[in-house]
């Protein structure tokens, strides 16, 4: 069974109508680290805020199921879903600094927190917070308690985040690129964490970044995202081996030092978009048949599905 | 290799003060007696530990940031005694770049007068000059002249950056310092970035000075590596020794670590030995031997320097050169 079953998400611009996440469809199992991968501007982080009807203004759900503990979320209101935010399912925003408030130290936030979910405040509270920071990799947490955002840096904002939302011991935690700003040995420590947490509690997590290493030896499972849409899903070893789709490929090889770009005409115009293949307009191979149905995400071999003409 | 100057700092500290409890105030040294030269056409590459100050120094290499003790030379001129109007001459071959574009970038600006501002201010061009300039720009970065009439939440964060690297040229500089430029986007956006870094250094002659958390960047791009360790430099070295050289044991725990996508051997996270380092608790002794495998009594008591030649320099008191 499922922990949590995204079904058909179609979110978009409420004005124009516009879709931009067009039928997301993915489940996370329990106790499983999933990893998304994909293209800047594909929808990672508005699939995760819409998990938690977290959508910025201008943004609404045309269509589309979260199910999670046999209820739709979508379907809830404000007052429950806050009840399950940052409590069973907390996430970790991409931009930590838009996140944090400003104003306030990091000690007075986390109190707000651990007041809200877990009705504890004081020595108690402090104690807790102090031997999160510690867990993250923070040095002198109870010197960084009484810092201000502006006052860490980019590392140490994030870590904070980290803290905060694993200290209320979630069900699924949504990470959407915590480590980006971390350096090796901190990056490592704190996936080293979040695996032990993953392991021994059963933590599932959604993990959102574009450092594949990462994603290789960390995540059991891996969607890849485009335009709005999942162009694969694999199996970490599996997609790794032997990825099937063409910007998957692409993605692969424009790893730093593994090909020379130039010749994967990046630089080109795109196409004249009439296509119903979100990756015809950059894609090497660009079927014909783009031009008159949209490709269906398939499972080509066991676990593996693509989405894709090449493999229909 | 060309040895023009373009940037130095010399014996540079930089102290911060934070709050500790309630009205107290205590400060600590972000960087420590640290000296780097960038000369013509090198890129130089700093790695390190988040919070170890390599902000701290791009901010001061570009005057953003003024040391507490120390000099910063541009051009081999000395900026404490720069007069103003040739400060304000050399300013604009100085430029930056940082991870978060968007925080950089007008969100009130289309592109062509987030463009044409700055050439403007520098050259006291016309708007039709500085239009023509800017559309010069955006096509060196790959983006087409549509573009201009575009606000920046109407980019995509790969755009928004390249437009933040074309604000960067368009006053022609000579060294541009790149506070993790690429970290936050997409591979294919990524590799296309530093492939145009490698190509304008190579046509124009650039210089960079680049902050990244990634190893395989540093490697693609750098020609010399820096590693910093709680605001000290720990080891440096030129990219053709890298394979060659005896590496500081910090560089060694982070080389060992590294989760390499495509190889077979996942990553060994149980060679990061200890806490991370507080820049509040130093003790006597080498900075690193709280956490180092190979310490000895004399790391815990005496402070090593930076020794070597010019291919290559460490701290470390278990290195030694012939
Ligand atoms: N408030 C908004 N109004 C209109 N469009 C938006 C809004 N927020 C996001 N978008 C658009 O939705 C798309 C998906 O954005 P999202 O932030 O989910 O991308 P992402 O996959 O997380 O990218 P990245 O890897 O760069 O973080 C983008 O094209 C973006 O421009
Ligand atoms: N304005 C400031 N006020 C107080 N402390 C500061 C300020 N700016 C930086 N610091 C502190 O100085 C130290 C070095 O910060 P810096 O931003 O240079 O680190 P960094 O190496 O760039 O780290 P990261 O990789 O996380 O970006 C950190 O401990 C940081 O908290
Ligand atoms: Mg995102
Ligand atoms: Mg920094």
């Amino acid at each position: 069974m499922a922990l949590l079953k995204i079904k058909d998400l179609t979110v978009g611009i409420k004005q124009t109508g516009e879709k931009i996440l067009k039928g997301i469809s993915f489940s996370l199992n329990p106790s499983e680290i999933l990893g998304i991968l994909g293209e800047s501007g594909s929808g990672k982080s508005l699939t995760a805020l819409s998990i938690l009807k977290l959508l910025p203004p201008g943004l609404s759900y045309f269509k589309g199921q979260v199910l999670f503990e046999e209820k739709n979320l979508l379907e809830l209101e404000e007052r429950e879903v806050n009840k399950i935010r940052g409590k069973k399912i907390s996430i970790i925003f991409q931009d930590p600094l838009s996140s944090l408030n400003p104003v306030l130290t990091i000690e007075e936030q986390m109190e707000e927190i651990f007041q809200y979910h877990l009705g504890i405040k004081g020595k108690k509270a402090k104690d807790l917070m102090i031997r999160t920071l510690k867990e993250v990799g923070i040095p002198d947490p109870e010197f960084r308690l009484r810092n201000y955002p502006h006052e860490l840096s980019g590392g140490l904002r994030q870590r904070v985040m980290i803290a905060m939302a694993i200290a209320c011991s979630p069900k699924i935690l949504i990470a959407d690129e915590p480590t980006t700003a971390l350096d090796l040995t901190i990056q490592m420590q704190v996936l080293e964490l979040l695996k032990s947490l993953n392991q021994e509690k059963g933590l599932s997590i959604i993990f959102i970044t574009h450092d594949l290493g990462i994603l290789r030896w960390f995540a059991h499972r891996i969607l890849v995202f485009y335009k709005g849409q999942i162009l694969e899903i694999a199996p970490t070893e599996k997609l790794f081996k032997n990825p099937l789709h063409p910007y998957t490929k692409l993605l692969f090889n424009s790893y730093p030092g593994r090909e020379e770009l130039e010749d994967l005409n990046l630089w080109t115009q795109e196409r004249l978009d009439q296509s119903l293949c979100p990756f015809y307009t950059k894609c090497a191979m660009a079927c014909k048949e783009s031009l008159e149905r949209e490709p269906k995400l398939r499972e080509v071999e066991p676990f593996h599905f693509v989405r894709c003409f090449l493999y229909e | 290799m060309n040895e023009e100057i373009l940037a130095e700092v010399k014996g540079v500290y930089k102290a911060y003060k934070v709050r500790t409890h309630f009205f107290k105030k205590i400060s600590f040294y972000a960087l420590l007696d640290v000296s780097l030269k960038v000369r013509k056409g090198e890129v130089v590459v700093l790695l390190g530990e988040s919070g170890c100050g390599k902000t701290t120094l791009g901010k001061i290499f570009l005057d953003l940031e003024k040391p507490d003790k120390g000099d910063v030379f541009w051009f081999s001129y000395n900026l404490k005694s720069l007069d103003k109007r040739l400060y304000k001459e050399i300013r604009p071959k100085i430029q930056a770049l940082f991870q978060d574009s968007f925080a950089s970038l007008n969100p009130r600006f289309k592109v062509k007068e987030i463009l044409s501002e700055p050439y403007i201010m520098n050259f006291r061009g016309s708007k039709k000059e500085a239009l023509e300039k800017a559309l010069e720009v955006l096509c060196q970065v790959g983006l087409s002249e549509e573009i201009l009439e575009r606000y920046p939440h109407q980019l995509s964060g790969g755009q928004r950056q390249r437009v933040a690297l074309a604000r960067a040229l368009i006053t022609q500089p000579q060294l541009i310092v790149l506070d993790e430029p690429t970290s936050a986007l997409d591979m294919t956006i990524q590799s296309q970035i530093l492939t145009l870094l490698k190509r304008l250094k190579e046509i124009k002659g650039l210089s960079y000075l680049l902050i990244t958390h990634s190893l395989p960047t540093a490697l693609e791009m750098a020609d010399r590596i820096v590693v910093m360790y709680l605001g000290r430099i720990l080891e440096s070295f030129k990219k053709e020794v890298f394979r060659r050289i005896d590496h500081h044991p910090y560089t060694k725990m982070l080389l060992r670590a590294f989760p390499d996508p495509f190889s077979e051997n996942p990553p060994e996270v149980s060679t990061i030995k200890g806490e991370p380092a507080s820049l509040l608790q130093r003790k006597e002794g080498c900075e690193f031997y709280p956490r180092c495998p190979e310490a000895d009594s004399l790391c815990s008591k005496e402070r090593p320097t930076l020794r070597g030649n010019n291919e290559y320099q460490v701290s470390c008191f278990k290195r030694h050169f012939n």
